[in-house]
């Protein structure tokens, strides 16, 4: 048993900086992954630049520091120039070393020589010409290209960092009309390297960042590495800017890690204390039973010192073999939160931290050892003789209980009143559970004593002697110190996961709208509002999965948005964010000259109850507050709704306004054929987003996997109160087989022995998980507003910080259950092996 | 060349190592259930070096509590308490607990109480020595010789405690107590539960460890065999000393107070009450004797 606890003693101490670790390198890799590709790397572009004064792309990787270099695959050179084809397209011709190994090669072959080019068919044809056929001016200095092969691009990720080269593109020209756009390949020798040639094109290098090989040190390291270009850059020693998403990355993670390593190790030392308990239960148990041995020692004339080698010499064993399996334990789970639980990919690697952190564990048992013995020690040899410790009498309170009662509660205390904030208020309901637990230890003789007297009145005989076991017994009161601390903890830390997930559902499903959500733009310009509708109906006329919604924004950032929806279908599809329900009918009302508008309380659109806002006509709309609910769907700043079909009644501009598809269902099928119908109405950007994608965002963050580590908690705090309940079994089988013995000769039946055992276990776990379920409960009261839910909160208010009763209930049965039975299965062994060696 | 072999045993050696025990005022008060008790009431004591003593009494007497501070397990309230030169009322806890390890061997009631039940024999009599090893003793006896000594068969020496005999495991507790080769052997109840042929058995080894090494032994015993052989008995009586038996005659012991506890049978005779009056049969010689006279009205 005492090499169990150590084992988990130190997983506990060695795990907390593997974790802290993983879940740094899994916010790094996380942040990266989340970036869209073509942000995902570092460019260098020397500008449009004659031969004389570029950099050329070799020259840009020489002076790419390695620290930036390691961050991915080798760097890409690029050199292009965009160019004009004769029937007006913009040719964006590219000498990208390697592009050829990531194509594949439909006809012809790759460039080689100066003037040579390769195409995609698309692009062939829109340039009207053909594999052998020149193509007219669209090389750096004018001269004219041949095209000497087609290719394919078989995907657009890792190389082309989701650059499509295959489509013909529209892309914004100078007047920002979009001007139809293909990629043209061709040799590097394309490009001049004369330096009397007025010619200009652009060198440029990229590092695709690979996520994988981002970790907290390696992100450190790029932040200088990027100081370093950008002072080369800076002092015009290097003809280059520098495009790079590191600076933003850093900025977002280092948030994230002050969160992790805090969050972490809070939840850790509770469970850290939460074994500390069980391991000084553990070693008084262990030491109790080495009464008569030490006693022995001591007539032997081995005095303190030697008894003490002994017990050490004897203990030594279980805890080397212990710290090792501890250490090793906290690898594989390190491992196994990496593999089923962080980002794939998410590195590992032996830490001198853990080690470092077993350490300590290690210390502390050592501690915890030596003062366990301390009491034993220092007995008279005659008290250790006696065949069990002196009996527990009176109000029993020791200094170092009521230090740690005392402090426990001046903690919880400024937590609520708010004084302590922070993540700190994850440990209140440990301090609940602790004044509770001393607290009740303490008067437990007293409360048995009285228990006794009423029972022995009304000649209760089993329960006299159930409460005569639990008041004498010195380990009942660690094992209800053990099972009120372990019980507050598995309810608390459940409660919090529970009210996590829900935090994060609910915020994803608002800022989305609904289950799913189909943005819906174009590259020229915006098909009429009705197209939208008329999609939405073609798929889905009953509206029952799909609705529109029509944003107008303002031309001030700050000024009021204005959200057209379907009021019928809103009520159907919309996400309610945990919040009672939007009363979408009052905005059918027609009355008034005033459009009905429905305003978010966290940021309405104007101070006063009628309005004017953008509408879809040229002048903005007057609206007309009828409700305001704590937020809306979407949760845009300063944004309203209002009834579409008004809205649309108003006008049909295009400009500054945005539309949406909201969808009760995340099926790629049927959001398929909702993007195909929107495309066929006219509308060529398609950007399908769900609340599931954005809850994952929530969910791998520092505070999200924070939190969920509750669960790992709760696991071990109830193992605790299980191996509690066996621990105090154990500890009392010498005394509590004289005790028995004793009663039986005395003429008590050994169905009422039985019964009394069983009792005893019963009340225990009951009483045990009734006052942890209490703590745990008020310390969720407590902490709830406190707890950083999320990374960066949301700014309207759909946290919710409450007790969820019905996780707290459930965790309770389960514990009682789970408890009730370890404790069931216990007292009937040990009362039949009592009744055994009775008989 | 161990302690116990011919040569040594032939030139006396173990004769002189016996401690001489001397107690002086001996009080002890002890307290229970809110009460003041007192289990010694001053009690004074010799025994010489290599002396043999049985402490007798009723149940509650006080004479395990007198042999409990003889073992320097229990502090008295007031007196001295001398093994050999040392006070151990002047001793800290570690110099009595090194004391009792090397100079005092104690056999607690109940064998098993005095070996611990993972060892064998032979371990049980090492782990004994293992407290005067570790202070640079080189002196010490064979574990197998100082089972031969008390009369363990060499079959049961490498067999766990618990499968041996009832006689030998309290033979082999005794030999645990003079494993260190002590100075004095405390043993209480060294016979109880045993039968006759076994207790003869234990008295002979405690002889054998008296006549060979000359070690001081002092036994508390309920059992009159045992007492019979130990050739001095003192009947501790109400926390003093009632009576000494020396040669088999019971002898009055006249207190530090002038009392004279009187035994059972006399007091029978006797009653609480009685005046008598006690004349020298020679005034002129007191050691020609005394003359116990009951005092009647008229005298």
């Amino acid at each position: 048993m005492v090499g169990f606890v150590v084992m988990l003693l130190v997983t506990s101490c060695a795990v907390t900086p593997l974790l802290v670790r993983s879940l740094e390198r899994a916010m790094v890799t996380a942040r990266v992954s989340a970036l869209p590709p073509a942000g995902r790397q570092i460019q260098l572009s020397s500008g449009l630049l004659p031969a004389a004064g570029r950099p050329t792309p070799q020259q840009l990787q020489d002076a790419l520091p390695a620290a930036l270099q390691r961050l991915g695959p080798a760097p890409v050179q690029e050199e292009r120039v965009e160019t004009s084809a004769r029937n007006g397209t913009n040719v964006i011709l590219s000498a990208m070393v390697g592009s050829c190994q990531h194509l594949r090669l439909t006809q012809g072959r790759c460039p080689s020589k100066a003037g040579e080019v390769i195409l995609s068919p698309e692009a062939a044809r829109y340039l009207n010409t053909r594999v052998g056929a020149r193509v007219a001016a669209p090389g750096p200095n004018g001269a004219d290209v041949t095209l000497v092969g087609l290719f394919q691009q078989p995907d657009t990720g890792g190389y082309w960092a989701g650059q499509n080269v295959h489509s013909v593109q529209r892309i914004s020209g100078r007047d920002g009309v979009p001007v139809p756009t293909v990629y043209a390949f061709t040799a590097g020798a394309t490009f001049p390297r004369d330096v009397n040639s007025p010619a200009t094109s652009e060198s440029r290098l990229a590092v695709m960042l690979d996520p994988s090989k981002m970790t907290p040190t390696s992100l450190r390291q790029a932040v200088t590495g990027i100081a370093q270009l950008n002072a080369l850059a800076g002092s015009g020693k290097l003809n280059a800017t520098v495009f790079e998403p590191i600076t933003q990355v850093n900025s977002q993670v280092h948030h994230d890690l002050d969160q992790v390593g805090v969050i972490v190790p809070l939840m850790m030392v509770q469970l850290l204390i939460l074994l500390a308990i069980m391991l000084w239960l553990v070693l008084r148990s262990y030491v109790d039973r080495r009464r008569p041995e030490l006693a022995l020692a001591r007539i032997r004339g081995q005095q303190v010192d030697g008894a003490r080698r002994g017990v050490i010499a004897e203990l030594a064993l279980p805890v080397i073999v212990g710290a090792v399996a501890g250490v090793v334990l906290a690898y594989a789970a390190d491992w196994l939160v990496r593999a089923l639980w962080l980002p794939s990919g998410t590195p590992g690697g032996w830490s001198g931290w853990a080690f470092a952190a077993a350490g300590a564990g290690l210390l502390l048992v050592a501690v915890e050892v030596l003062l366990s013995l301390r009491p034993a020690l220092r007995s008279p040899v005659t008290e250790l003789m006696r065949a069990v410790p002196a009996r527990v009498s009176g109000l029993r309170l020791r200094p170092f209980e009521l230090v740690a009662a005392l402090l426990a509660l001046v903690l919880a205390v400024l937590v609520a009143t708010k004084s302590l904030s922070g993540v700190v208020a994850l440990l209140s309901p440990l301090f609940v559970a602790i004044v509770f637990a001393v607290v009740i230890a303490a008067v437990l003789p007293v409360l048995a004593s009285r228990w006794i007297n009423r029972s022995l009145r009304r000649g209760g005989t089993r329960s006299a002697l159930t409460a005569a076991q639990l008041g004498r017994r010195p380990a009942t009161r660690l094992v209800l110190v053990a099972l009120v601390v372990a019980c507050a903890m598995t309810v608390f830390t459940a409660d919090v996961v529970a009210r996590s997930s829900a935090n994060h559902g609910d915020r994803a499903a608002v800022e989305t709208g609904a289950v799913s959500r189909i943005d819906a733009n174009s590259t020229s310009i915006l098909p009429p509002t009705a197209s939208v509708l008329k999609a939405v109906s073609e798929v889905d006329p009953s509206h029952r999965t799909f609705t529109p919604v029509v944003e107008v924004r303002s031309p001030s950032p700050d000024g009021p948005l204005t959200m057209g929806v379907i009021p019928d279908d809103m009520a159907r599809i919309a996400a309610t964010g945990g919040q009672d329900p939007v009363p979408w009918d009052k905005l059918k009302s027609q009355a008034g000259a005033a459009a009905p508008a429905i305003v978010a309380g966290w940021s309405t659109p104007s101070n006063s109850n009628e309005f004017t806002a953008p509408s879809l006509g040229f002048t903005d709309g007057t609206y007309r507050t009828v409700a305001t609910v704590p937020f809306l769907p979407e949760a845009q700043q300063h944004g309203f709704v209002t009834d579409l079909t008004r809205l649309m009644q108003g006008g049909d501009r295009t400009d500054n306004v945005t539309t949406s598809v909201l969808a009760t269902t995340d099926d790629p099928a049927q959001l398929g054929r909702m993007t195909q119908a929107l495309k066929a109405v006219g509308y060529d950007q398609i950007d399908v987003r769900t609340a599931a994608q954005q809850r994952r965002i929530y969910d791998q963050s520092a505070s999200g996997w924070g939190l969920q580590l509750g669960l790992f908690v709760a696991l071990i705090s109830t193992l605790i109160g299980v191996l509690a309940l066996v621990a105090v079994l154990a500890a009392s089988s010498r005394e509590r087989r004289a005790d028995l013995r004793a009663l039986r000769e005395a003429g008590v039946p050994q169905k009422t022995l039985r019964g009394a055992t069983i009792l005893e276990q019963v009340v225990l776990t009951v009483s045990g998980v009734a006052l942890g379920a209490i703590a745990g409960i008020i310390g969720t009261h407590i902490a709830g507003p406190l707890i950083p839910w999320f990374a960066e909160p949301p700014d309207f208010p759909v946290t919710q910080t409450s007790v969820d009763w019905a996780v707290s209930v459930g965790v309770v049965v389960a514990l009682l259950v789970a408890l009730g039975l370890a404790g069931l299965i216990a007292g009937l062994l040990v009362s039949r092996r009592e009744g055994a060696a009775g008989a | 060349m161990t302690m116990y072999d011919e040569a040594s045993l032939a030139a006396g050696v173990a004769a002189e190592r016996g401690l001489p025990v001397r107690v002086t005022g001996l009080v002890h008060i002890y307290r229970a259930d809110g009460h003041d008790v007192a289990a010694l009431s001053g009690v004074d004591l010799t025994v010489p070096s290599g002396g043999m003593l049985a402490l007798l009494g009723p149940s509650g007497a006080g004479k395990s509590t007198l042999l409990s501070i003889l073992a320097g397990l229990v502090r008295p309230s007031a007196g001295h308490v001398f093994v050999g030169a040392d006070d151990l009322t002047r001793l800290s806890d570690g110099e009595v607990d090194a004391l009792r390890g090397q100079q005092v061997g104690l056999v607690m009631q109940g064998a098993s109480r005095n070996l611990l039940p993972f060892l064998n024999v032979r371990q049980n009599v090492e782990y004994a020595q293992l407290a005067a090893r570790r202070s640079g003793r080189t002196d010490l006896p064979d574990p197998t010789e100082v089972l031969e000594l008390v009369g363990v068969d060499a079959d049961d020496m490498q067999r766990p405690v618990d499968r041996v005999s009832a006689a030998t495991r309290q033979l082999v507790a005794l030999a645990a107590a003079i494993a260190p080769a002590p100075g004095l052997v405390l043993a209480d109840e060294p016979t109880s539960a045993l039968p006759s042929h076994d207790t003869e058995l234990v008295v002979d080894a405690l002889h054998r460890v008296n006549d060979n090494l000359g070690t001081t032994v002092v036994v508390v015993t309920h059992d009159e065999a045992l007492a019979s052989r130990m050739g001095r008995t003192l009947t501790i009586r109400d926390g003093r000393v009632g009576s000494e038996g020396r040669g088999g005659v019971e002898l009055a012991v006249i207190g530090p107070d002038g009392s004279l506890p009187l035994p059972p049978h006399v007091l029978e005779q006797l009653p609480p009450g009685t005046l008598v009056r006690v004349d020298p049969v020679d005034e002129a010689d007191p050691a020609a004797g005394w003359t116990v006279v009951l005092w009647q009205e008229g005298d």
